[in-house]
């Protein structure tokens, strides 16, 4: 009888799906913007179901409020960083969005506050040095890697995972305020008004082989 | 031939009768509280050995025949006596932990090309040898084997170590395994440096000294971890010697000190099943509901299951396993179970089980009824308790049942509840997408709608007062828009994880749950004709308290894993991939036995012996 109305409280869906957009701009001078997209609303029935378990797979489900507090955390160490300002935080329980936004002096700052945030909340921080400098901008020439999402410590061990992935989108947009010059990546497209390069791929994709998401952008060296 | 020379041959002859004679079944531990004995095994020999570790009642063995000694080999070619049974068994009190199997065996070569992890340790005083690996002893006495692997459980292993040596990590909580090192180095310099006394000498060669030695002290002692292992190392030493000396020299084994199981041994079944549940005490789901409520009590009242345990035969026909179970009791408990078990069927259960439902059950509770018996007989138990617990519950009770009316109590949760699966819907839920602007990649968030798959379920309470829950739902549907009257039924919007409909149906005598629009929109006073037949409902008129169907290609390769423990996972796993129909059913019960059926019908390509192994397994999950 347990196993029924276990059964009953399951509300699975084969379509759910995981969106994560980054959108960063760059501005001459080193400085930017990033913002960070985590976008579960198609996947919000299977949350809510898992959110009202105890337990997942032997591992302890958190409640809403340790969610709460877990990103609260992350924005606390972000806050802190140097060369980062006007970290601001939108959490959307009732469609599961969650936006991080911040402004960088340089990516040097942003690539050392991430690698601090990491350490902070217990994840050491990568020895590979290739993906700690996921990102260069020099005001001309951007390369640039997604972070790799392996390093997030994700657990995709079950089908259902795996399923999800394929369904999931991870979308990385590089804005300009000069014009793009020249695109390496040749999946990557480029807005109508030449300032904006997009690259878009499904999860399962970029978890596989990040590298697809790479992507060199020389831009039109700004007057001074 | 001299008269002393026959006598020794035929002391020879009789000692060489005891161990040929002795049979796999009498390798089976006395602290065994779980036994598979499977009968026919001519029906596993083709079973691959690759196949069948695969089960849960081999995982013990998994370490031992995961090594490729096994590729390519049926039980045939691992040395097996298939006129001898194979029995499985399992036992666990406050401090062990036992699992093994026993079995003949044919041609001990060919055993020891299987178990090739083991080594030859030493030949026991009664003849029989014995042979070690890692983490088993095997036993070969006469033409048997019994493979055996005893553990010290983890509560009393973790008690023993947090005992030996609590003051030296009271004050740490919960580190990992990285984190313990550098937290433990840390503590001791910041301990250990304060003591230090001046006694004559520089004061700096004194610290260096103090400090040498003590890393030297740190270096020399064991972590909690390794302390930990080598306690359960030494337990289980010391465990398996005194099995091996009460099993195998002084033979007192479940077979001669259980009347019970040696009478289940003489039946004639493909397989047999013994379980003793009052020293199985915590898997004991007779009274379920007490046990959840009042756990402190319960504990108590073990008295009650002395005489409980259950025996089962698995019968194997063309396309139907049958298992009957038998569950004995004492007659104390048995005149619980009579009255709360033994009621006619809820009619009004039945006319809301769809003809086409792809799983349901009806458990045919009365609580009312069982509720005066449990007070008459359990509490003259309790009143010995002296505790001051014990006496504080006992207090509560007897105020409950002096000041609550129960007629009205019972009246609104008789305890009786019945449940359809219907299969999955399809439904629509809001999702939040992107529209790009082509000029410059800009977006806008646009909401969407998304199809998510649901199951589609009904549950239904007995009850005579739903109309409490009327003026619930009633008062509540004041404060918020999302509890709505509807024709005949209330809906409540989003209840369903905040994206399904759960819709509340009060009648006269059952409240019902469910989030199947087909069943409020069409069927709101029963499904008439499309209800279960008259065959099935007559089948389940005959039946007691319990009753279940469930059609495996609808139901359980259905149903979402992601949301099961390992152990209810296990058993869909093994019946997944089948199709067919199970019925589970229960006699009327009486004082000393209730009996219970389960036929599984199934239609599968695989052979017979995987469809016996699928159901011994899923029986052995759920009886561990």
């Amino acid at each position: 009888m347990k196993i029924f109305i276990v059964f009953i409280l399951f509300c699975c869906s084969l379509t759910s799906c995981i969106e994560i957009l980054d959108d960063v701009t760059y501005n001459p001078d080193g400085s930017g913007e990033f913002k960070y997209t985590i976008n579960l609303s198609s996947s919000k029935l299977k949350i809510n179901s898992i959110l009202a378990l105890d337990s997942l797979d032997g591992k302890k489900v958190p409640s809403k409020l340790e969610l709460q507090e877990k990103v609260s955390d992350i924005i606390g160490v972000l806050n802190c960083q140097e060369g980062i300002q006007g970290v601001s935080l939108e959490e959307n329980y009732d469609n599961f969005i969650f936006k991080v936004s911040l402004h960088f002096d340089n990516v040097k700052s942003l690539l050392n506050a991430f690698s601090k945030t990491r350490e902070a909340l217990g994840n050491p921080s990568d020895s590979n040095e290739n993906e700690k400098n996921w990102v260069s901008w020099d005001g001309v020439t951007l390369i640039r890697q997604v972070p790799d999402l392996n390093s997030f410590k994700f657990r995709l061990v079950k089908k259902e995972d795996e399923e999800l992935m394929r369904n999931g989108i991870y979308t990385s947009i590089s804005r300009f305020i000069s014009p793009v010059e020249k695109i390496e990546n040749p999946s990557a497209i480029l807005a109508k008004n030449n300032k904006a390069v997009m690259l878009r791929s499904s999860l399962f994709d970029v978890f596989g082989n990040p590298s697809l998401m790479d992507n060199t952008i020389s831009v039109k060296p700004a007057d001074n | 031939m001299s008269i002393p020379l026959k006598g020794c041959f035929l002391t020879f002859m009789l000692f060489a009768y005891s161990i040929f004679a002795q049979q796999s079944e009498a390798l089976i531990p006395r602290d065994a509280s779980t036994v598979f004995s499977i009968n026919n095994i001519n029906l596993l020999q083709k079973i691959s050995i690759d196949e069948l570790v695969e089960y849960d009642f081999m995982e013990e063995l998994h370490q031992e025949l995961f090594d490729g000694s096994t590729a390519g080999k049926t039980l045939k070619d691992a040395g097996l006596d298939f006129d001898q049974r194979l029995n499985i068994f399992y036992g666990k009190d406050k401090i062990y932990e036992l699992t093994g199997f026993s079995f003949g065996i044919k041609n001990k070569e060919e055993l020891f090309q299987v178990f090739d992890d083991f080594e030859y340790s030493e030949t026991l005083k009664n003849g029989a040898e014995r042979y070690n690996s890692l983490f088993n002893s095997l036993i070969i006495k006469g033409n048997s084997g019994v493979l055996l692997r005893i553990q010290p459980t983890d509560d009393y292993l973790i008690k023993v170590t947090d005992s030996l040596n609590y003051f030296e990590w009271e004050e740490t909580t919960y580190y990992s395994d990285d984190q313990w090192e550098a937290v433990e180095v840390e503590e001791a310099i910041n301990l250990e440096l304060e003591p230090i006394e001046e006694e004559g000498g520089s004061e700096l060669n004194s610290l260096n000294e103090y400090i040498e030695h003590t890393e030297q002290e740190h270096k020399n002692k064991k972590t909690y971890w390794e302390i930990r292992d080598s306690i359960q190392v030494s337990m289980q030493t010391k465990g398996m010697l005194s099995l091996i000396e009460d099993l195998i020299i002084n033979e007192n084994s479940l077979q001669t000190v259980d009347k019970r199981f040696e009478a289940q041994l003489a039946k004639e079944s493909e397989g047999i099943f013994f379980i003793d549940n009052s020293r199985n005490f915590s898997n004991q789901g007779g009274l379920w509901y007490f046990q959840t409520m009042y756990p402190i009590l319960n504990e108590d009242l073990k008295e009650l299951y002395a005489q409980n345990y259950m025996v089962g035969d698995l019968h194997l026909d063309s396309n139907v396993v049958h298992f009957d179970l038998r569950a004995n009791y004492g007659e104390e408990l048995g005149s619980i179970y009579t009255e709360m078990n033994n009621n006619p069927l809820n009619k009004d259960f039945v006319k809301y089980i769809p003809r086409d439902a792809a799983a349901y059950f009806v458990y045919n509770v009365d609580l009312r009824q069982a509720y005066e018996r449990a007070y008459d007989i359990l509490l003259p138990l309790l009143k010995d308790k002296r505790d001051d617990k014990m006496v504080m519950n006992l207090l509560a009770i007897q105020l409950l049942d002096r000041l609550v009316d129960k007629d009205a109590f019972f009246g609104a949760y008789k305890g009786g509840i019945f449940g359809t699966f219907n299969g999955i819907q399809t439904i629509l839920t809001k999702k939040i997408e992107y529209d790009w602007n082509d000029e410059n990649f800009e977006y806008t968030e646009i909401e969407t709608e998304s199809e998510e798959d649901i199951p589609v379920f009904t549950i239904g309470f007995a009850s005579e007062r739903t109309d409490l829950c009327e003026l619930v739902l009633s008062d509540l549907s004041r404060l918020t828009s999302r509890i709505e009257r509807k024709e005949g039924y209330w809906v409540i919007k989003d209840a369903i994880f905040d994206a399904a409909p759960l819709f509340v149906v009060c009648t006269e005598k059952v409240l019902l749950l469910s989030n199947d629009m087909y069943l409020v929109d069409e069927h709101i006073e029963g499904y008439g004709k499309d209800a279960i037949s008259k065959k099935d409902l007559k089948r389940i008129k005959k039946t007691g308290v319990l009753y279940a169907n469930m059609d495996l290609d609808l139901s359980i390769n259905q149903f979402p894993q992601a949301f099961l423990d390992a152990r209810q996972k296990n058993v869909l796993n093994d019946l997944k991939n089948n199709s067919g129909r199970i019925e589970l059913s229960s006699s009327y019960s009486e004082l000393t036995k209730t009996d219970y059926s389960l036929r599984y019908n199934f239609e599968s390509s695989s052979s017979k012996a995987t469809q016996f192994l699928d159901m011994m397994n899923a029986m052995f999950i759920l009886a561990k």
